[in-house]
């Protein structure tokens, strides 16, 4: 077998597994080690020692959705960019321009955000 | 490497360089607790950790033995299987992430093979990176939100929120040394950076990027001054609220790994990974060259945790959109006009810190315009820093002149009474 594309991901992959292992090893041993006794005061929630009052999953700021969603866009674009890049000196100017259109385009739509004032906090 | 390596020494090589890796790291990340622990309490005056073993060397172990026997409680409202789940996500993720970052030259230069100090050498290594470490976010917000906790939930989607917020800037930040290196390959970049002749730091070619690359990426391991998601006093310890005995510490070691692993990308990236003019052909020296350089960045994580106090979120995100973002496309642009244009690295140096300079300039001077404010105890000078509440700042604008000051006053006290504003 030779260092090609393939391999490289094997390794990765075996690391990944060796990283899984390592986990579940330590998982393993701490809960034969670790104490385990419950009460019912200890497995309340923590609010700073009230009583919490109704379920935890409430409703949250409407922001973080759109903050998602302007991320999703730009990190595409960013995944275009970088593979763009790498190419970049056997394309020269007409990479150039090409890119430069596209991240006009982009900076459009940021500029466009930034004016509705979706990126602003609060 | 040769063609006839048989695939069985390939698996053995990787699997034991795995877990020669993963003793690293958790070694790294131990002492780095410590290490912290002793450098910042340095910092602020204080001793530290210093009772066990000599200089409190053996403090790492002492918690590694504290937590393994300590109990894991889950909680009676949390959702247990993703409760149970999330912290192992964020720990493999931030160890496979390490895969493709070369710690060393290979043994032999020009003759690789299965034992070079790497993982693996995938060619899309830099995008490898990028896409495991976004997600490091899942094991976050799942962690948050199957605790059953405001806080944790809060906490996680804070994390979650600026975890996406500048890893835009980082991506963009590296995309200018990509263009330079015309390459992903972790091990190729660094090769590209040790050309006979022409090779150079890419710092030197790209400043600004480094710049921004750098805060992006405190920004992206959730650490002091962004370190948003465990601020104390709003969310007690944010998506760690509800964790206890060792999945606690499997958070801790995702995120001193991620910064292990930010620390080794900004080297290999901008500072020559293994290299050190020539210094690197000594067989096993190049490990050591990296070591110190990661070193070097690790230690800057804990100076600025010491030094600068926490950012506003709101200010966090506005730092993230609308500084960083605009200032990496920048970046972008002049970097990929330089190339095309076959320009010289340093022309490129020379813009990026021309570009550098106007920022400081621009932010010092907007620094030194006094503002004032109007609250209950009367008139007051405001710091710079401070940006008002947004609803009330058209109606207290900038005021100068006394009359106006005075009229802003009843202004103020009129929107008081009204509840609509607090000071």
């Amino acid at each position: 077998m030779s260092l090609t594309t393939s391999t490289g991901y094997l390794y990765a992959a075996i690391l990944l597994a060796a990283g899984f292992t390592f986990v579940l090893i330590t998982m393993t041993v701490a809960n034969l080690l670790a104490p385990r006794r419950r009460t019912p005061e200890k497995l309340q929630t923590y609010e700073s020692g009230e009583v919490p009052i109704g379920s935890a999953w409430v409703q949250y700021p409407l922001g973080f959705y759109i903050f998602a969603l302007l991320f999703v866009a730009f990190d595409v674009d960013i995944v275009f960019i970088i593979t763009w890049a790498v190419l970049f000196k056997s394309l020269s100017i007409f990479g150039f321009f090409e890119i430069l259109f596209f991240i006009i385009v982009l900076a459009l739509g940021l500029v466009y955000a930034w004016r509705k004032g979706v990126i602003r906090w609060i | 490497m040769p063609d006839t390596t048989p695939t069985w020494l390939l698996v053995v090589a990787s699997l034991v360089k795995s877990a020669i890796l993963i003793v690293i790291l958790l070694t790294i990340f131990a002492y780095m607790t410590w290490i912290e622990r002793r450098v910042v309490a340095r910092i602020q005056g204080r001793l530290g950790p210093n009772r066990a073993g000599p200089f409190g060397a053996l403090q790492p172990l002492a918690d590694a033995i504290k937590m393994a026997f300590k109990e894991q409680i889950i909680p009676a409202q949390a959702y247990k299987a993703i409760y149970l789940i999330a912290p192992v996500i964020s720990v493999v993720v931030a160890l496979s992430a390490f895969a493709v970052v070369p710690i060393g030259n290979s043994w032999t230069p020009g003759h690789p093979s299965v034992w070079d100090p790497w993982v693996g050498d995938i060619n899309v290594g830099l995008l490898w990176i990028l896409s495991i470490s976004s997600l490091a976010v899942y094991g976050i917000v799942l962690g948050g939100w199957s605790s059953g906790n405001r806080y944790s939930l809060l906490g996680s989607l804070r994390s979650a929120a600026q975890m996406i917020s500048y890893e835009t800037s980082l991506g963009l930040a590296l995309s200018g040394t990509l263009m330079w290196a015309g390459t992903l390959s972790m091990v190729s970049i660094v090769r590209q950076q040790t050309l006979q002749g022409q090779g150079i730091w890419f710092i030197v070619a790209q400043p600004l990027g480094f710049l921004i690359y750098i805060i992006a990426a405190v920004a992206e391991v959730n650490r002091a001054p962004f370190d948003l998601p465990e601020a104390e006093q709003e969310l007690t310890a944010g998506y760690l609220t509800e964790y206890s005995g060792l999945r606690w510490s499997l958070y801790q070691m995702a995120e001193y790994i991620n910064m292990i692993t930010v620390s080794s990308v900004a080297t290999t990236l901008f500072f020559g990974g293994w290299s050190f003019f020539g210094l690197e052909r000594i067989p096993g020296l190049s490990i050591v060259i990296f070591a110190v350089k990661v070193a070097f960045f690790l230690f800057l994580f804990i100076w600025l945790r010491a030094t600068l106090p926490r950012i506003r979120y709101d200010r966090l995100m506005r730092l993230g959109w609308q500084f960083l973002l605009p200032l990496a496309v920048l970046n972008a642009v002049v970097t990929a006009a330089c190339v095309a244009l076959g320009l010289p690295w340093w022309v490129n140096g020379l813009i990026g810190l021309a570009i550098i300079v106007a920022v400081l300039a621009i932010t010092w001077q907007r620094s030194r315009q006094t503002r004032f404010a109007i609250s209950k105890t009367g008139a007051e000078l405001l710091p710079p820093s401070v940006r008002l509440v947004k609803s009330i700042e058209p109606e207290l604008g900038l005021v100068n002149g006394g009359e106006t000051a005075v009229a802003g006053v009843e202004r103020q006290q009129a929107l008081l009474q009204d509840g609509r504003v607090q000071v």
